[in-house]
């Protein structure tokens, strides 16, 4: 049976179990948050290992969605996740400091391990930013030379974190079909 | 972009000044001024105020649905589809901004649409310019509807008549080319509905009559998208997705990506005139299309992951 694995990665806080659990519902998702012991990080449970989410293809193929955990000293976990993955959506919160400078990385990373790689990267909570930080954040990625989507989005809500599943599809059709050409 | 200009007896001095005016304009909107002897195909006109022609220029602006504007010898203004020709009187602030006249006649103009344009080339080229150089401001006006887009500011403001046209989804409810550029006026205060030049751009080209793509455009010109859309200001949809997915890795016509993904003609030039006109995607020569055949392999196949995510993806939306 064949799996395609979609994995979310980015920062903590970035939203990345809030959409993945927005997208499958509560019934297929599993989390392993904990109680956050970061000091610096106004948030109450956090990933520890990775949080998953799984949806079922009508000929019994399966998407599964992994969430890594966003804590720096978990990088170490990052190349095992993200082996064999049909595609990458990077969050980011727009309250994040220096958000660009975390998407590139992010970005670089996974570039790195895999070129074809199909990404997506999704800017969160833009509800408490402003119109022209998203739009820096988008120019960077566009002056390192990224041809990749960019898209501001509610991790909360079901339809806005179905649409970073839509684009990416959209990507990852894109990229097979080009290949082909 | 040229602009032709027809200087119509005026005083040399006044020409002088109008001209170096004019020059400075057109370098500030990357514009090349030509000033031309005879009125026929010019974009602007400046005159004086005089029987002669006031009684052409009136003629042609009853019969006809025109932007003509006259200026006197003071910079003042003069509407003159308006029976008392001294309303709207207002100081110049930009020569170039405020004179327009379209000249081309078409035999079978018969509606107030038909007669500006039947493809309103200025139109696409006001907007476009406004979005590349992200410079300056345009009003326009359509009957009641009024839209002034500030580029420099990147705010779009609209009457209430403007915004229930455009948030008419879908129905096709106006002609977007029957906009005309008039003068600002001195109080937008009454212009209430606020939304971004992206929205603006995307709806004037989704819910225009127009069902084909603008000039300069053509079903062989392809589109290079320079950055991902905002989608999340406008309605669309998933094959809005796929469009930009593509547009953004390589350039494709509008023939190619009906070909390509199986879309209808439609919603693919709704889509390529959105992103051209708003600047989100640039036109490139023919030849630099990314290359493909006609028998090209399309990509709805019923058991690749796009569809078979879209059958998923129906009973999640409503879960």
């Amino acid at each position: 049976m064949r799996e395609h694995k979609i994995v979310f990665l980015g920062p903590m806080g970035a939203g990345k179990s809030t959409a993945i659990k927005s997208i499958v519902g509560l019934d297929n998702f599993v989390s392993t948050d904990v109680q956050n012991t970061e000091a610096n990080r106004d948030k109450a449970t956090t990933t520890v290992a990775m949080d998953y989410g799984d949806l079922s293809l009508p000929n019994g193929e399966r998407i599964r969605l992994i969430g890594t955990p966003g804590q720096e000293r978990f990088d170490f976990l990052w190349p095992s996740l993200t082996q064999g993955a049909t595609g990458a959506i990077i969050l980011v919160a727009a309250t994040e400091e220096a958000p660009a400078e975390k998407m590139l990385t992010y970005l670089n990373v996974l570039k790195e391990r895999n070129p074809s790689l199909p990404i997506l990267v999704g800017i969160t909570k833009t509800d408490v930013s402003s119109e022209a930080q998203i739009q820096q954040c988008k120019q960077a990625i566009n002056n390192a030379g990224f041809e990749l989507p960019f898209v501001a989005c509610d991790a909360r809500e079901h339809k806005s974190a179905l649409m970073l599943i839509d684009i990416l599809m959209s990507e990852i059709e894109t990229l097979e079909l080009l290949a082909q050409l | 972009m040229l602009c032709n200009i027809y200087i119509h007896q005026l005083d040399q001095k006044l020409v002088l000044s109008l001209r170096q005016t004019l020059f400075m304009s057109g370098a500030k909107f990357a514009t090349n001024i030509r000033f031309v002897n005879q009125p026929n195909n010019a974009d602007i006109w400046i005159m004086p105020q005089g029987s002669e022609l006031l009684s052409y220029a009136k003629k042609r602006a009853t019969t006809r649905y025109l932007s003509l504007w006259l200026c006197d010898d003071n910079g003042a203004l003069y509407d003159v589809r308006k029976p008392d020709l001294m309303l709207s009187t207002q100081k110049m602030s930009q020569v170039i901004d405020i004179i327009v006249l379209q000249l081309h006649k078409k035999d079978d103009d018969k509606t107030i649409a038909e007669t500006v344009d039947a493809n309103n080339t200025k139109l696409v080229r006001y907007l476009r310019l406004g979005f590349e150089q992200q410079h300056g401001k345009l009003f326009l006006q359509y009957k009641e509807a009024q839209l002034l887009i500030n580029f420099s500011e990147l705010t779009v403001k609209a009457n209430a008549v403007c915004q229930q046209m455009l948030s008419n989804k879908n129905q096709h409810s106006f002609d977007f080319t029957a906009f005309e550029r008039v003068p600002a006026p001195a109080d937008d205060s009454h212009l209430t509905y606020h939304c971004s030049p992206f929205a603006i751009g995307w709806r004037l080209m989704h819910n225009t009559k127009e069902q084909r793509l603008i000039r300069p455009l053509s079903n062989d010109t392809p589109l290079k998208l320079e950055q991902w859309p905002s989608f999340e200001q406008v309605e669309h949809d998933l094959e809005d997705y796929r469009m930009a997915s593509f547009l953004q890795k390589r350039a494709f016509s509008a023939n190619q990506i009906i070909q390509l993904l199986k879309l209808p003609e439609q919603q693919v030039f709704a889509f390529f005139n959105a992103v051209y006109i708003t600047g989100t995607a640039s036109a490139l020569l023919p030849e630099d299309a990314f290359e493909t055949t006609p028998n090209q392999p399309a990509a709805k196949s019923s058991n690749s992951l796009m569809s078979l995510w879209r059958k998923v993806r129906s009973s999640l939306a409503t879960s």
